[in-house]
């Protein structure tokens, strides 16, 4: 499966994948018509200062996803590809994922008045943010293709810029 | 073959059948239930009040389960033998409680046996619906979060509804007086009454229906039809002479097993200490009933694995467009610090020194799980306190530390 990856020693803070998240989830996925729409596209992750570091901080996609055990009405699922999706329709605005998310990136469509999160862009092979990001900070990795006896050291030297 | 019977089939009933089939596929499963398949989420029932055709299914699946409609009426762990209200005896090798709570009726003179309704179930939620439609007025008794989500269906069916609360003020112990001042204020200004401090003295009927209630200040309010939303009791009448210890809940350690052998239990049913206080507590949530009846299941299949446990304080809720979370310690005592923000929306933060105790957050609710994902840490905070109570603590402030290793 098809992981996102952050190293956050190679984010500049520049933002791109925002823009392009918000883009992405706009009605027609272009620049100029995301910036005209009102109400305006919400992105759905976001670049973080912290000391010494920036990074953009966005849903992993749990293996126990707290927000999905959270759900109260049968909104949140994990999709055939693993990912944590919405039906829409079903969401009610109870906010019990805002609760239980302890990365804290799933926000409230203050119009529709329901939770928006991460789709991890499904139906592109590859999500608008990694696409967007000028320096590699955000990588698609795909885990399955590690090697099982090599895919931890791997990854920890993925997460710490190494690779 | 292993012969497991999980008794009640809410979510905590349903996710330990998800486990138990998940680790033993062969083993066979026999669940009673009282209620008509399929199963569904259960807070979503005051939904239904006005408008019934709401989906509220769980996404259903082939559970792989044998399903008796029936009702547990005793237990006798000596002979490993269930008793169904039919008279016909379930064996187990391994059992599962997971029978929830029962609404608690407090003591009301006159009480009449038309137009006066408890909400837990699907179907007393629809029923409600329906005899509304007859009535111009209600009155809710209990204005906890249950009370006020059901005052406020009823009066999105067009009814003058009345709410009548025992404490000081509405959704006790959910949010602190500030935050259930600034809601219960919305609420009286959409037109639903708030009566506090008040109990119910009589009701007042006509050919057997409720007509109007006299409250203890002696106020009269006129009321079609009532509804008891004045909390849940464990539902363990049942199997009170098995010998299994109770108190509040079913006692279970952290395993959810009982203290008989084979017998777990899982859910609004059972009590365990609370993460922070180690006080005892009935959780009422739905997140810990699935965690939990996913523990007991995977224990009753034989692994081992452990409940973490929970904290009591810990909601999520719109009310009359007000979003809100609160969680761990939300009143102040010996030692702990109280701070608020006004701005940009109402925030509370209680700490001990810089590792944070509880949270209430209105109306600006993002991030909450962060924060409480500290408070559940007990994470002393240091520098990023202050970062903290300005609302800027993201994720990348605890990075460092999360992932490096
Ligand atoms: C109106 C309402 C709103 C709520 N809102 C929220 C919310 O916003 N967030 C939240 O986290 N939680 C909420 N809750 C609480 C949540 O629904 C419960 O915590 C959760 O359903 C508990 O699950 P359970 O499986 O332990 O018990 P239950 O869901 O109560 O299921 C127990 C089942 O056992 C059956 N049973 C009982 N006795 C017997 C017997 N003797 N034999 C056989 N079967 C029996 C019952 O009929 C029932 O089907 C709400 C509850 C209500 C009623």
């Amino acid at each position: 499966m098809d992981q996102v990856f952050v190293r956050p020693e190679r984010c500049m803070g520049c933002r791109s994948c925002e823009i392009a998240c918000a883009v992405q989830h706009s009605k027609d996925k272009t620049l100029l018509s995301a910036i005209m729409q009102s109400p305006s596209p919400q992105k759905r992750l976001f670049v973080e200062w912290a000391d010494g570091l920036k990074m953009p901080v966005l849903c992993r996609h749990c293996e126990d996803a707290p927000c999905m055990n959270a759900c109260i009405s049968g909104c949140l699922y994990r999709d055939e590809k693993g990912f944590i999706r919405r039906r829409k329709e079903r969401c009610i605005g109870c906010w019990s994922c805002i609760m239980a998310c302890p990365f804290g990136v799933i926000v409230r469509d203050r119009h529709k008045r329901i939770a928006v999160k991460c789709d991890r862009c499904h139906k592109l092979d590859v999500p608008a943010c990694v696409n967007a990001c000028p320096t590699k900070a955000l990588i698609l990795v795909d885990v399955d293709k590690i090697p099982g006896d090599r895919r931890k050291s791997v990854l920890l030297s993925i997460n710490n810029g190494e690779a | 073959m292993m012969r497991y019977v999980i008794v009640g089939y809410g979510i905590a009933g349903v996710s330990a059948v998800r486990e138990i089939k998940h680790q033993d596929p062969e083993g066979r499963v026999v669940v009673i239930t009282p209620e008509p398949l399929p199963p569904y989420y259960r807070p979503l029932i005051t939904l239904l009040i006005h408008s019934p055709e709401t989906p509220i299914e769980l996404d259903e699946e082939d559970a792989g389960a044998e399903f008796f409609t029936d009702r547990a009426v005793a237990l006798r762990p000596e002979e490993k033998v269930v008793v169904l209200a039919s008279g016909r005896k379930v064996h187990y090798d391994r059992l599962l409680i997971a029978t929830g709570g029962v609404p608690y009726i407090p003591p009301v003179e006159d009480l009449p046996s038309q137009g006066v309704f408890t909400i837990r179930n699907r179907e007393d939620a629809l029923a409600i619906g329906r005899y509304s439609e007859r009535c111009k007025s209600a009155a809710v008794i209990g204005g906890g979060l249950v009370g006020i989500k059901t005052a406020e269906a009823l009066q999105k069916r067009g009814l003058e509804v009345n709410v009548v609360e025992t404490m000081e003020e509405i959704l006790h112990g959910r949010l602190d007086k500030k935050g259930t001042g600034i809601i219960r204020h919305r609420l009286e200004e959409m037109g639903i009454k708030i009566y506090t401090t008040q109990t119910v003295n009589r009701v007042i009927t006509r050919e057997g229906a409720p007509r109007e209630l006299i409250l203890s200040s002696g106020k009269r309010i006129e009321a079609d039809m009532i509804v008891i939303a004045t909390g849940i009791r464990a539902s363990i009448e049942w199997m009170s002479d098995s010998g299994i210890k109770v108190s509040r809940g079913i006692v279970v350690d952290e395993y959810m097993r009982t203290t008989i052998e084979d017998i777990y239990a899982a859910g609004d049913v059972v009590e365990f200490p609370d993460l922070l206080t180690g006080s005892s507590l009935v959780s009422g949530l739905w997140i810990n009933a699935l965690q939990m009846g996913r523990v007991a299941g995977s224990n009753m299949a034989g692994g081992s694995s452990r409940y973490p446990g929970a904290l009591s304080v810990m909601n999520a809720a719109e009310i009359v467009d007000i979003p809100f979370i609160s969680a761990g310690i939300i009143e102040p005592s010996n030692g702990l610090e109280l701070i608020e923000r006004q701005r940009p929306a109402y925030r509370r933060f209680i700490f001990e020194d810089d590792v944070l105790r509880g949270i209430v957050f209105l109306e600006n609710v993002e991030r909450a799980g962060l924060y409480i994902n500290l408070i559940r840490s007990g994470r002393r905070l240091g520098r990023l306190k202050e970062k903290a109570i300005e609302g800027v603590l993201s994720y990348a402030d605890l990075w460092g530390q999360d992932s490096r290793h």
